[in-house]
């Protein structure tokens, strides 16, 4: 059904420079080649129908209102073989160990990394994530970052790089289970020929790494929640998947309540007290006797009980200062500073804006870079260079000179791509890889991850919530043997 | 389970009976208003609508809650009869009005909504045909459906909802849950027929059999009656089966029954108010001489409501107290400012 | 100067509420210029305190009350010993403030915050006052604290905590969080690193800082201190354009009001509270004699007259 010629500029995924599907691609491709024009679209079909049915959609805002969609996953898989999976495992761990060491030190340690003058001060304190209220509350272990989802990008040349990182509320796992659990109704053969290592243990590993951070007084078996916003949260869907699969309750604000700084459930019963919350509220939210007095959905008193250490809460309370794009310029220095490496995966090349001379260059340069806002995450307020016109590069100038703290530049990264559905072909589209990253006794990477693709050709934005689709993400096991984490 | 889920359980169970119990009577009211002429058959819709204790034209914004559409309403149907609104018209409110407090779409729509948060603790199939039933009531043309043939129209409501039990009893795991809802549709059905006996009996007086009939039909107990007592219906012996029998499943001893079952299965320890109360009001429906009872039906059958709202109002203090509403206020003291 | 201080604040609800979490900062730091000896906090209904030093440094008391309640009534008292600071006449001039090591620690106290929110008249304001009054950051910084003085009348009830900070210049009225406001923002405007502090003030007048007597019944205060590259930080009281002396008792500074509120919670219900809040602060060390009598002092502190914040609280 497809056919891909290497273009110039971008590395393709499935084929090589000289047209040749690349070794690891081969069985997915020939695969593909067998089928019909109708076949495809027969499994298009079912695949709709069983999102539908599932109710697997997504909410996509703007214009006047949210509007519910099911959830667009491009049936052509995209495949990572062992050796290079375990490079990406290896950086992931060393960035997310790095990182989560950065937030400890920042808010439970001496804050030595300032100190020693490996980051300035400024940086630390002009961050909007830094939540001065979460200052000196333990974490377990320092697993502040319990769920990163770190993104990933291959630039012209095949090279990955780490596009940004995001600590507060990663989402997305859902669908990554979802995706598999969808291509292996659709494709069960194509399973049956290749060791695809399986993502369906999330939910104990989730849960592991959620226990592992109990306070070391609640016992043998803490009671773990998932605390959501509530039904009307464009991730509610997930939020519901999450406890589901972990078996624990699915609970929003009202259903908790704080006494003698220990927090407990409402239930039938009576109250029942929480040891662990995962929460999927923005810290802004999260505690209204300390933030935002106004919000009704979170939890009156909720961070005296974290700071009395008899509740834990993930991912921790202010690790915006981790994922802010100014800070994540800064990450290589952290992983020398802190575990005495070379970082394993680079950055994208960044540009501080704040920086005089780095500044001048941008504005100089600005209609061949990306600018982003430092603190926005799912591809909100970024200005992609060459795209833009003329009076939105002003208005990103303007926007850089007011603020400057506020903006960061990066290279246009040509992202890698791989064939993906347009209607009636398989053709080339950019692709991104968001892999999930669990912090608890040890630092776990879920296999694979959400590989995120740009529908629209010659797009660079991969965002759901922008017009972007996703893939199922397989990572082939050792010499084709079966993965031990699936059984486990 | 959290307690607000649990009462979310049982304001759905109220709710998807209440919608059932609304379309049965709509359905014998209209069928015997057929042959009849305007005036009487309009003596009819409002009798029903004083039964449901709603006011037909209810305006939008003050619809909140049930126990406000449960205040009694004065006799509108009747001051604009014939100028306004006629039976079929009135009837069609009763089904399809989306905002009107009481009419089986809002009804439809609150159970949906309760079960919406609930949408991980019920199987998926519930789900999926509340919600199918929830937006056929909501199309456009359903309203034209209802006018044209109403029959139909009615029964599709009936069977929808019956199949909607008929889920919950055969895919939904008994536990708390389950229970709440059971509760919940066992005390609002036991409600139903209270209010439809005290509503119906003063009509009973000539002992007309049609009268009796739509009565028995508006609970879908005719045909149950006939079979229990052979003779042709009597008024009194038409509110003894309504009130007491024990095997028919509409009975409001048969209700309180079941709800009593559900509360000592919910009770963790000891007799809670709730199952006290239900305790209480059973064994007088069970041990009071019925002679005795219908010489004064009407003073009975209020203090019986009264006690089967008292029976909901303590199973909500005693199992949903803590899902009370979260009404928050911020207070802070200023420098320099005393207040 | 020995204080005794004893801060009291009730809530009378007119329903019933229930579940209520507060954070309360009113203890006294210790730092150079004051000592702590004593520091206690009760509540009515009792309620678990968590005690913890907060980002700035303050010490913060956090307690719930989960059961139904109608009064809360939350009591602090301290007991600290203060002296005066030692005086600053001249300051390093101006360009020592865009050291880059001056800045990178001080960037929080450099920025706008929601209190501080200075417009370009007020920039302007502060500009012509730098460029009129030589080139070092302590004349300057006096100089802005006389004109917030100048700016700004004292009137109780004029303003709301949420007013933002150009309005109330506008308006020209405000009480003392309101001249710490605005002197914070003035100072920031012009690159003078500067910080909102909360404490009391041992006096019966806030707009004049007077003592006439031995105790007092006040609210608590607000004032501002800047930093001055190579002295650290200078305290001023441009409520009553006095330098910051023995009778200042420091609870704590953030960037703005927000950060140092002297008692902030939520609570559920129906309930709208009556708060009824006062401090009564005591000098041990009366800097009479000891044989003069304590009974008239008291008289005269009672029959006083009263200030216009005190008449409000009458009203109130």
């Amino acid at each position: 059904m497809a056919a891909m010629s290497a273009a110039p500029g971008f590395f393709d995924e499935a084929v090589d420079e000289d047209g040749r599907t690349r070794d690891h691609y081969r069985p997915v491709q020939e695969w593909f080649d067998r089928l019909t024009l109708e076949q495809v679209k027969g499994l298009e079909e079912q695949r709709n129908e069983s999102f539908r049915r599932q109710g697997i959609t997504f909410t996509v805002y703007g214009g006047d209102e949210g509007t519910e969609r099911t959830w667009p996953m491009d049936l052509f898989p995209r495949v990572i073989d062992a050796e290079e999976w375990a490079m990406l495992e290896r950086g992931l761990i060393q960035r997310v160990t790095a990182l989560n060491r950065f937030l400890d030190d920042i808010y439970a340690g001496e804050q030595a990394i300032v100190h020693d003058g490996i980051v300035p001060r400024r940086l630390i304190t002009s961050c909007t994530g830094f939540e001065r209220e979460a200052m000196n509350v333990a974490v377990p272990m320092g697993a502040r970052c319990l769920v990163a989802g770190i993104d990933l990008v291959r630039d012209g040349d095949g090279a990955y790089r780490v596009l940004e990182d995001n600590l507060r509320n990663p989402s997305g796992i859902s669908y990554v289970i979802e995706n598999r659990a969808a291509m292996t109704k659709l494709l069960p053969a194509a399973f049956s020929d290749l060791a695809v290592r399986s993502v369906d243990h999330y939910g104990r590993s989730l849960l592991r790494a959620l226990r592992s951070i109990a306070p070391p007084a609640c016992g043998d078996d803490p009671t773990v929640a998932v605390l959501t916003p509530g039904i009307f949260n464009s991730a509610y869907f997930e939020h519901a998947f999450l406890a589901r699969s972990m078996g624990v309750e699915l609970v929003e604000g009202r259903d908790l309540v704080v006494d003698d700084h220990v927090v407990a459930m409402r239930t039938t019963r009576g109250l029942e007290r929480v040891d662990v919350i995962y929460r999927r509220i923005d810290d802004a939210f999260l505690d209204p006797v300390v933030f935002n007095p106004q919000s009704t959905l979170g939890v009156p008193g909720l961070m005296a009980a974290a700071r009395a250490g008899t509740v834990s809460i993930a991912n921790s309370v202010g690790n915006g200062v981790g994922d802010d794009k100014a800070v994540y310029a800064y990450v290589p220095d952290m992983i020398r500073y802190y575990l005495g490496e070379e970082t394993i995966i680079p950055n994208a090349d960044t540009y501080l804006l704040w920086e005089e001379d780095q500044r001048a260059e941008v504005l100089e340069r600005i209609d061949q870079l990306v600018v982003k806002p430092v603190a926005e995450s799912g591809g909100y307020g970024i200005v992609i260079g060459p795209k833009a016109t003329d009076a939105e590069l002003a208005e990103a100038r303007q926007k850089i000179l007011d603020d400057p703290r506020n903006w960061i530049a990066q290279e246009v990264v040509n992202l890698s791509r791989l064939p993906a559905w347009a209607g009636d072909h398989f053709a080339p589209r950019h692709i991104d890889l968001r892999p999930f990253v669990l912090s608890g006794e040890q630092v776990e990477v879920i296999p694979g991850g959400l590989t995120r693709v740009a529908l629209r050709e010659g797009s660079l934005i991969v965002n759901s919530s922008q017009g972007g689709g996703s893939k199922d993400t397989w990572v082939l096991g050792d010499s084709g043997q079966l993965d031990q984490a699936a059984q486990s | 389970m959290l307690a607000r889920h649990a009462e979310d359980m049982f304001w759905a169970g109220r709710y998807l009976e209440r919608a059932e119990d609304t379309a049965r009577m709509v359905r014998a009211t209209l069928l015997s208003t057929v042959a009849e002429p305007p005036a009487q058959a309009i003596d009819r819709m409002q009798n029903l609508i004083s039964t449901l204790r709603l006011e037909v034209q209810a305006p939008a914004e003050d619809v909140e809650t049930m126990a406000e559409s449960l205040t009694p309403s004065p006799p509108m149907l009747r001051s604009e009869a014939g100028l306004g609104i006629d039976v079929q018209a009135a009837a069609t409110r009763l089904v399809v009005a989306p905002t009107m407090a009481g009419s089986v779409a809002f009804c439809i729509g609150r159970t949906r909504e309760n079960f919406r948060s609930l949408r991980d603790q019920i199987p998926s199939e519930l789900w999926e045909q509340i919600n199918e039933f929830h937006l056929r009531l909501r199309q456009d043309d359903f309203p034209a459906a209802m006018e044209q043939d109403p029959f139909q129209t009615l029964d599709f409501i009936r069977v929808s909802c019956q199949s909607l039990t008929g889920v919950i009893s055969s895919s939904m795991a008994q536990g708390e849950g389950y229970r709440f809802l059971v509760l919940g549709q066992m005390l609002e059905r036991a409600l139903m027929t209270c209010r439809l006996i005290s509503v119906r009996y003063p009509e009973h007086d000539g002992s007309s059999y049609d009268e009796m009939a739509l009565t028995l039909r508006s609970v879908s107990a005719l045909e149950a009656y006939q079979r229990a007592s052979q003779s042709s219906p009597l008024g009194s012996d038409v509110a003894r089966f309504l009130m007491v029998n024990d095997s028919f499943p509409r009975s409001v001893l048969y209700c309180l029954r079941l709800s009593e079952t559900q509360v000592e299965a919910l009770a963790s320890n000891g007799r809670p108010p709730p199952l006290q109360r239900l305790g209480q009001l059973r064994s007088e429906l069970e041990y009071t001489d019925f002679d005795t009872m219908v010489a004064d039906l009407p003073r009975h059958l209020s203090d019986l409501e009264a006690g089967v709202r008292n029976v909901a109002d303590l199973v909500s203090g005693h199992f949903f107290r803590n899902a009370e509403a979260f009404d928050l206020h911020s207070q802070a003291i200023t420098p320099g400012v005393s207040s | 100067m020995r204080l005794d201080i004893s801060y009291r604040t009730r809530f009378a609800f007119d329903a019933p509420v229930r579940e209520s979490q507060n954070e309360m900062r009113a203890c006294p730091v210790s730092d150079e210029r004051q000592q702590l000896l004593s520091y206690r906090v009760t509540v009515e209904p009792s309620a678990r305190m968590l005690s913890f030093t907060d980002y700035w440094g303050t010490r913060v008391d956090h307690f719930g009350v989960t059961d139904t309640h109608t009064a809360l009534e939350v009591t602090a008292e301290a007991s600290v010993e203060t002296q005066d600071p030692p005086p600053v006449s001249t300051g390093p001039p101006l360009e020592t403030l865009k050291e880059a090591g001056f800045r990178d620690q001080h960037e929080e106290f450099l920025k706008r915050s929601p209190h501080t929110d200075w417009n370009d008249d007020m920039a302007q304001a502060a500009r012509s006052l730098a460029e009129a009054n030589g080139s070092d950051v302590a004349s300057v910084v006096t100089e802005i604290h006389r004109f917030v003085g100048d700016k700004l009348s004292y009137e109780p009830g004029a303003t709301d905590i949420g007013e933002p900070i150009a309005n109330i210049a506008a308006k020209g009225v405000g009480v003392c969080q309101d001249y710490a406001h605005l002197a914070v923002a003035l100072c920031r405007s012009i690159g003078i690193p500067a910080r909102y502090v909360s404490g009391y003030l041992f006096s019966s007048n806030d707009r004049t800082g007077s003592i006439d007597g031995d105790l007092v019944r006040v609210q608590t205060h607000a004032w501002f201190e800047v930093a001055i590259p190579g002295l650290g930080w200078l305290p001023l009281d441009p409520t009553n354009g006095l330098p910051v002396g023995r009778q200042h008792v420091k609870i704590g500074h953030g960037r703005d009001y927000d950060d140092v509120p002297p008692l902030r919670g939520v609570y559920s219900g129906p309930g709208t509270p009556k708060v009824d809040a006062s401090v009564e602060i005591r000098r041990m060390d009366p800097a009479r004699p000891p044989s003069t009598p304590m009974q008239p002092s008291l008289l005269r502190t009672v029959q006083a007259p009263r200030t216009r914040q005190q008449q409000q609280q009458q009203q109130q």
